[in-house]
């Protein structure tokens, strides 16, 4: 009998905190549903919202997709493409160079390598903020500014905390794996490779989900580095269709416009979790 | 195939860990060598070097008449099992084993096949190869039935075969083994002791092991290595280490139970001749050692060492001559057709291996005559090396 209740009132705290953290999205799947006059005017507090909408508004959607940008469609295709493009080059760049940065600290010696690393934890403590004037210049310098370059080729020198992850990690692996791959005949780039990424699938799974969804929802890069409509990531785009209708009366079409673009950071979590939980390393040695 | 020599070998850490020194060692083509001693002793850093996993601080290693000291490991033509096997846990048995022949492999791209169809014979031909040496290994070694399956899927004795396959597969000049066995439960371990045997009979393949247990190495080696604090103690077939031990550490290393020392001097008998003295008790060496030899450590300290199986317990009063000493029973252990009678003699602990079925009434308490069969007394001068015998 106790342990039921118990049960029950678990069952009800966590219901509780669930209908907290979902409250914004189902604000914003009603809203994006409503005819523009009653969205509008629960925005400005003239009459609540009922729990769903009397008549759904499916067009809505295609009507936000296409009024994005200038051009019709074209837009919001633009968008999208950029997004991709940027999200699936960070997204492979920040696994490959932190995870072989974080290979290289933990298992090979070398000299100054453990100054190297506190080097690298400490650029973690500095603020992102700090940083935007001088690698604007930089990027200016280079003739990068209003390309996509600046948002993906960082990527590629690894993240000081995933190389963290990546390195305490691939600690954790027995030395013998990696003899036994050189006695088989593997270089350090081969054992990197064939032994040492297959093995951190946990780690990557970890380091390429929260590296997308940062990615995708980042507005501060693109918004610096990017002008040109052709160039707008969706988070940037979303910005501009918002003050193209100079704020709230079409919060129908942005909310849809914004669910839309969520759908992919939602869609990859759902499929990606279970790797969060999997400990590959059983088996690798006696146990 | 192949010999491997090692000449003044040294493993320094930091500046002062001689963690080898200056080994030498010649092992023949086809030999089965076990390098042997306590925790700490070496003897893994010297098969570490050989494996080319270890730089040497000084010396060379020759796998045939190659000096390889700069040859990375996969050069060497080595293959080596590990003590926690190493099995790759992303790859099933069958890749496990082929890892190492696919990075071999000559036509290894995946793609060229795609429009050049030579190429693409080549590279399924090399496939098949691959795939009939892994299917002979695992037939060998009896995991046919295994080799879809992961690593986390098998026991231990399962994935120690599969570590000794992956090695196999290989067709090394020199296989090298980590104290390969000694996470494996007793009787596995007898069982793979066998078939590890058995397969070097087979292969005629150099091979290196490396113990700390000294059953194990006896029962292995052609010649065994036993080594302590990075020193080479002795060289030799176990018969020979078993019976004419160098020094005192390879003497009480080596057998089960330990060879029982007794610290006294040498001093001359009333009848000129040269005794052993221990306590009040006197024991005539002059079956088993020439004047010459006693009288170099005449009056000095020496250690007689004599085997468990070579000690002689009787019951109390039974016989008594010089040779005999008396004392009590502390305990009895019993392992079937073989029991070690553990005695308190003249303050000394000894311990006695004798036949199950000779024990008679001896009891724990039981007073008891102790006869030192000297003849097949070892003697160790005081800094522990032995004094051969031309008598042996």
């Amino acid at each position: 009998m106790n342990r039921t209740l118990w049960k029950i009132s678990q069952y009800a705290i966590l219901l509780a905190g669930a209908a907290v953290l979902l409250l914004p999205l189902w604000w914003m799947l009603v809203v994006s549903l409503e005819t523009p006059e009653r969205a509008g005017a629960a925005i400005t507090g003239g009459t609540g919202l009922s729990l769903w909408p009397p008549s759904i508004q499916w067009g809505n959607y295609p009507q936000a997709l296409s009024e994005m940008g200038s051009v019709p469609w074209q837009g919001f295709l633009d968008a999208l493409a950029n997004s991709i493009v940027v999200t699936v080059l960070v997204v492979i760049g920040t696994v490959l160079s932190s995870s072989l940065v974080g290979f290289a600290f933990a298992r090979i010696r070398f000299r100054g390598s453990r100054g190297l690393f506190l080097l690298m934890l400490s650029t973690m403590m500095l603020p992102g903020q700090v940083t935007i004037i001088p690698l604007f210049l930089l990027f200016r310098n280079l003739g990068w500014i209003d390309s996509l370059l600046p948002l993906i080729v960082p990527a590629f020198f690894g993240n000081a905390f995933f190389i963290f992850m990546y390195r305490q990690f691939i600690a954790q692996i027995p030395e013998s794996l990696l003899e036994a791959a050189k006695v088989d005949g593997y270089t350090l780039i081969g054992i990197w490779w064939r032994i040492i990424l297959p093995l951190c699938r946990p780690v990557t799974a970890i380091c390429a989900v929260f590296t997308f969804i940062y990615v995708w929802n980042d507005f501060m890069g693109p918004l610096i580095y990017l002008h040109s409509d052709e160039q707008a990531t969706l988070a940037v785009a979303l910005n501009s269709f918002r003050n193209q209708y100079g704020g709230l009366e079409d919060v129908h079409l942005l909310m849809a416009a914004s669910l839309v673009t969520m759908v992919p950071c939602i869609l990859l979590f759902a499929a990606s979790q279970r790797h969060f939980i999997e400990g590959l390393a059983r088996g690798a040695v006696k146990g | 195939m192949a010999t491997v020599d090692l000449k003044a070998v040294s493993k320094i850490y930091g500046s002062t860990v001689r963690a080898v020194d200056s080994v030498d060692l010649s092992i023949a083509n086809g030999e089965f060598i076990v390098l042997v001693g306590p925790s700490g002793c070496g003897k893994s850093t010297t098969l570490r070097m050989i494996a080319g996993l270890e730089d040497l601080s000084g010396g060379t290693i020759a796998i045939g008449d190659r000096i390889v000291n700069d040859v990375p490991p996969k050069d060497r033509n080595i293959a080596m099992v590990f003590q926690n096997y190493a099995l790759y846990p992303h790859l099933n048995v069958r890749q496990n084993l082929s890892f190492g022949l696919e990075r071999r492999r000559t036509f290894k791209s995946r793609w060229r096949g795609i429009w050049d169809s030579a190429y693409r014979t080549q590279r399924h031909a090399e496939h098949i190869a691959i795939t009939t040496r892994v299917d002979a290994a695992a037939r060998t070694l009896g995991i046919e039935h295994l080799l879809n399956r992961p690593p986390r899927e098998l026991s231990g004795g399962q994935r120690q075969r599969v570590a000794v396959g992956r090695a196999l597969v290989r067709d090394p000049a020199v296989f090298l083994f980590d104290e390969p066995l000694s996470n494996l439960d007793a009787l596995l371990r007898g069982e793979m002791r066998t078939e590890l045997r058995i397969l070097h009979r087979s292969l005629k393949a150099t091979m290196v092991y490396v113990t700390h247990d000294q059953e194990e190495a006896m029962s292995l080696a052609d010649r065994m290595v036993v080594m302590k604090d990075g020193v080479v103690q002795q060289i030799g077939s176990p018969a020979e280490i078993y019976e004419r031990p160098f020094n005192r550490f390879v003497a009480s290393f080596i057998g089960t139970p330990p060879m029982n020392m007794f610290d006294g001097h040498i001093g001359l008998g009333s009848d000129g001749e040269f005794k052993f003295r221990w306590g009040k008790s006197e024991f005539s060496l002059k079956n088993r050692w020439g004047a010459g030899e006693l009288s170099s450590v005449a009056k000095s300290s020496v250690t007689v060492g004599i085997r468990p199986d070579r000690l002689v317990i009787l019951p109390a009063a039974e016989k008594q001559d010089s040779s005999c000493m008396t004392g009590h029973i502390v305990t009895i252990e019993r392992y079937g057709p073989l029991a070690d009678i553990v005695a308190q003699v003249n303050g000394a602990r000894v311990i006695s291996r004798i036949a199950t079925d000779t024990l008679g009434a001896m009891r724990e308490g039981d007073s008891i005559t102790l006869q030192f069969g000297m003849q097949f007394a070892h003697l160790f001068r005081e800094d522990g090396s032995a004094i051969t015998s031309p008598k042996h």
